[in-house]
């Protein structure tokens, strides 16, 4: 009689394939990579209306109106004239307007009225609104558009 | 004398810690991205330093979005609200809708809040302004891209 022998079974070894799963986990990542986009901070800039502040603030009639102009130097809108009170404003318009709106002493009854050609580009506005609020203007109001 | 032979190992990359890195980030964009409806009008909002940040009201604003008009597409439709193009009149219109929609709710009309393009004209924003009046808006909120 032969003698048994037991034949040790050799253990499979499981191993799992990960090469798939990392192709598309890196077709993902990469998709949200080149999709995804980040956003801007937005921020608000708080005015009224011309002729209807009767919410939170008297009417501009009862305040002392400083007026802004501004006005377009060149047909494409690319550079604008900005005018206080009838006055050109110099240099860097908008950090002189800034210091003009500083230098106001009695600021509780100051309401800045912001007005312009209807051609003049969003962007300008916006710069006037920047030092109106760095100058700490109370109030800020549009001016009605001319007919 | 017989040498033994050395066994040689064969060199594996240990993939696992790149694989957890590459997890944490598809995990991280999974979570922090939106799908964004494409608009029917990009706008780029004026950049400003001093404006606030976004109020959390618990009303919110009506957003009135008011593009270029020399892109030729919008040219006649400045206004566009919650992804539908108006031109002056019918914003006028949406904004006598949106009055007696609250007024039957016996509440007041909520702030308009503009998000004019950079290169849109001042005559639009007034325009916008005025027929906001007239249905009883006073507060406006202009809003812009904060830089520090």
């Amino acid at each position: 009689m032969k003698p048994m022998i037991r034949k040790r079974k050799e253990g499979l070894v499981g191993k799992i394939q990960m090469a798939p799963m990392i192709d598309v986990v890196f077709q993902l990542l990469i998709f949200f990579l080149v999709a995804s986009e980040v956003r801007p901070t937005e921020a608000d800039f708080k005015t009224n209306i011309p002729g209807g502040i009767r919410q939170r603030t008297p009417k501009v009639e009862a305040k002392e109106a400083y007026r802004v102009y501004l006005r377009n130097l060149d047909p494409e809108g690319k550079a604008v004239e900005v005018s206080l009170n009838n006055e050109v404003l110099p240099g860097d318009a908008f950090k002189e307007l800034e210091k003009r709106l500083r230098s106001v002493q009695e600021k509780q009854n100051m309401v800045l009225v912001i007005d312009g050609a209807p051609t003049v580009r969003v962007r300008f506005i916006a710069n006037a609104l920047d030092s109106a609020v760095a100058a700490e203007v109370p109030a800020i109001a549009f001016a009605k558009p001319r007919t | 004398m017989r040498l033994r032979r050395m066994q040689r190992e064969d060199p594996e990359v240990n993939m696992v810690p790149m694989i957890d890195c590459v997890f944490q980030l598809m995990i991280f964009f999974l979570i922090a991205t939106q799908v964004k409806k494409p608009d029917p009008a990009v706008v780029v909002l004026p950049i400003s330093r001093q404006a606030e940040p976004l109020e959390t009201d618990t009303r919110p604003p009506i957003v009135v979005n008011i593009v270029n008009p020399t892109v030729s597409k919008t040219s006649r439709c400045p206004y566009v609200v919650m992804g539908e193009m108006f031109d002056l009149e019918g914003f006028r219109k949406f904004l006598q809708e949106r009055q007696l929609f609250y007024k039957q709710k016996g509440r007041d009309v909520p702030v308009l809040r503009i998000r004019a393009d950079r290169d849109s004209q001042l005559k639009e924003i007034q325009e916008a302004l005025i027929a906001a009046r007239d249905v009883g808006i006073w507060q406006v909120r202009l809003t812009t891209r904060k830089v520090q």
